[in-house]
């Protein structure tokens, strides 16, 4: 009996996963990661013990360092950075919107595909700046040659993107960034074909505008059968929590939008706010049903019926804008009433935009089905709690 | 490589040890696999906040910890039997089988009757090759007492099954 012990000990190294569940298992937490990514707004830093910092941490670090400044460029100037949003170029905040805002944007986007992902999107946005430009009559040439400049920029960043994606052998990446730019450039591209050969049929631009969303819905369809698919192979503690985060999301949607309906008042006509406050009922139905199948412990569908809820409320709030970008009234056939069709009530982001954005006015017809998830999980605080939250102890 | 594949290579790398710990504090493989890939789940979430982590391996074995002192307190006997009824196929070396068999049944043995503060920093320091300061830092305590306790326990099983 006499033996090294340490030779005994080790012995039990025996005791590991078989290749099989080691694989599934990773192939669980690859998941897991995908959907909570990581927070942007992140800035709370915690030192644990007094080692050297990982290299994990260091990459952390590098990310956290300039939020501070950041946060610290937002305390003073927000109000500036907010409005900037709204600004054309020729406005004085037209370089806040373009150089503070969208660079944080960019920079804030963790991983390659969200950074591609954003540049698309500021693509899109140069192109909607023309387009207001030129409804509203303000489009000089001079404008339009530095925003086709900036463009070219953009395309050009997308194009380096590519690139890597290719490089790195990441196809769905470059299908589902290409796929989404494509159709909406496509769409920009006729608008802004209708708007400079000065024919300004509004009806023709809203078609056009509603066959941008459904472009999106189709999107956002492939992203919930993705998301769905994903939720499906989670545990339902992590699905519990994702459904509770996505419930609350959804009532602080309805909440905001309930607000600026009301704040419409007077600016629409009363059979129209009527009709928002309509679609703004069902969405409260959608929340309580959510809520009914929480309580259920059905996690997968009250996520998805939450899910609903929030896009519906996005959009109702979204439509006056969109009329009032056009300097449109609300008429009385308006195109956009499909898109409050429960059966079309999850649109949105165009997969071309990796962060939520409660921009009141600008018109953002986005698909944020992939960040849904996401976003659950990356709000979600027991993970810090119990476990993870006692290591300063 | 960013913070995702740096994370997933570090679960991959150390999912056996972790797993391993989980095992022998729950003696249920099922359950241990639940609890590993929570410990990492919960890892995860808390670096995606933006909060730092030092030592990840440490960090997700503080983590297991506290979820077992948490929700699974009880634990059974530990065997190879058991070990082998919950479907592990150890792969013994072919021309050792008795030798590295016996072994692995010594070493149940021994951690079996350990108490369970004893066997978790005897199982970090030998099986896992954890450093003493590693080990304060899971158990929370510091790094003297842990070099004491280990000088103790090993000393007090090789008292009890003369060992070398």
């Amino acid at each position: 009996m006499i033996k090294n012990l340490e030779k005994i000990i080790k012995s039990l190294e025996e005791v590991r996963l078989s290749s099989f569940e080691k694989e599934q298992m990773l192939s669980q937490m690859r998941a897991f990661v995908g959907f909570h990514a990581v927070r942007k707004e992140a800035g709370i830093r915690h030192k644990e013990g007094r080692q050297k910092p990982s290299f994990i941490s260091l990459i952390i670090r590098k990310k956290i360092m300039p939020i501070g400044i950041i946060i610290a460029l937002l305390l003073s100037g927000g109000g500036v950075s907010y409005a900037a949003e709204q600004a054309l170029p020729g406005d004085t905040l037209y370089p806040i919107k373009v150089r503070v805002n969208e660079e944080i944007r960019e920079w804030a986007s963790l991983s390659s595909e969200a950074k591609a992902n954003w540049e698309g999107r500021r693509a899109e946005r140069r192109l909607e700046e023309v387009e207001r430009l030129a409804l509203s009559g303000n489009l000089t040439e001079e404008l339009e040659k530095r925003l086709e400049e900036r463009f070219e920029t953009h395309i050009e960043k997308i194009n380096e993107k590519i690139a890597e994606f290719e490089e790195a052998g990441n196809t769905q990446a470059i299908e589902r960034l290409t796929s989404a730019l494509e159709t909406s450039l496509e769409n920009h591209n006729e608008i802004l074909g209708l708007v400079k050969s000065g024919e300004i049929d509004k009806d023709k631009i809203l078609e056009l505008i509603k066959a941008r969303v459904e472009e999106r819905e189709q999107h956002f369809e492939e992203a919930r059968e993705r998301m769905e698919a994903h939720i499906a192979g989670l545990p339902e503690a992590d699905m519990k929590i994702a459904a509770e985060n996505k419930i609350n999301a959804a009532e602080n949607r309805i909440g905001a939008t309930e607000n600026f309906i009301n704040a419409q008042d007077g600016k629409i006509d009363a059979e129209k706010l009527a009709d928002l406050n309509a679609d703004l009922t069902e969405a409260k139905t959608k929340l309580a049903e959510a809520k009914t199948y929480l309580e259920k412990g059905e996690y997968k569908d009250a996520f998805m019926k939450a899910v609903e809820a929030f896009k519906l409320a996005q959009v109702v709030r979204m439509v006056p804008a969109i009329h009032m970008r056009i300097g449109d009234g609300i008429s009385s056939t308006t195109p956009f009433r499909n898109m409050m069709n429960p059966q079309n009530s999850g649109m949105m982001r165009s997969g071309l935009d990796d962060d939520s954005d409660d921009d009141e006015n600008e018109v953002e017809i986005e698909d944020e089905s992939d960040d849904d998830f996401r976003g659950a999980g990356a709000t979600n605080g027991r993970g810090s709690d119990d476990g993870a939250g006692r290591q300063g102890n | 490589m960013n913070l995702e594949e740096i994370f997933l290579k570090e679960y991959e790398e150390n999912i056996d040890a972790v797993f391993r710990f989980c095992y022998f504090k729950v003696s249920d493989k099922e359950l241990a696999k639940d609890l590993t890939h929570e410990a990492w789940s919960k890892a995860w979430t808390y670096l995606a906040s933006g909060r730092e982590i030092e030592n990840i391996k440490a960090f997700v074995f503080k983590t297991t910890r506290n979820l077992i002192i948490d929700q699974y307190r009880k634990q059974k006997t530990l065997s190879l039997e058991k070990m082998m009824e919950d479907g592990f196929s150890p792969s013994f070396d072919e021309r050792g089988v008795i030798e590295d068999r016996a072994d692995i049944e010594n070493a149940f043995k021994v951690i079996d009757e350990l108490p369970e503060e004893s066997r978790e920093i005897i199982l970090m320091r030998h099986l896992e090759g954890f450093s003493v300061k590693e080990i304060a830092e899971v158990v929370g305590d510091n790094s003297n007492n842990i070099s004491v306790k280990i000088h103790r326990i090993i000393k007090e099983i090789k008292k009890s099954y003369k060992y070398d």
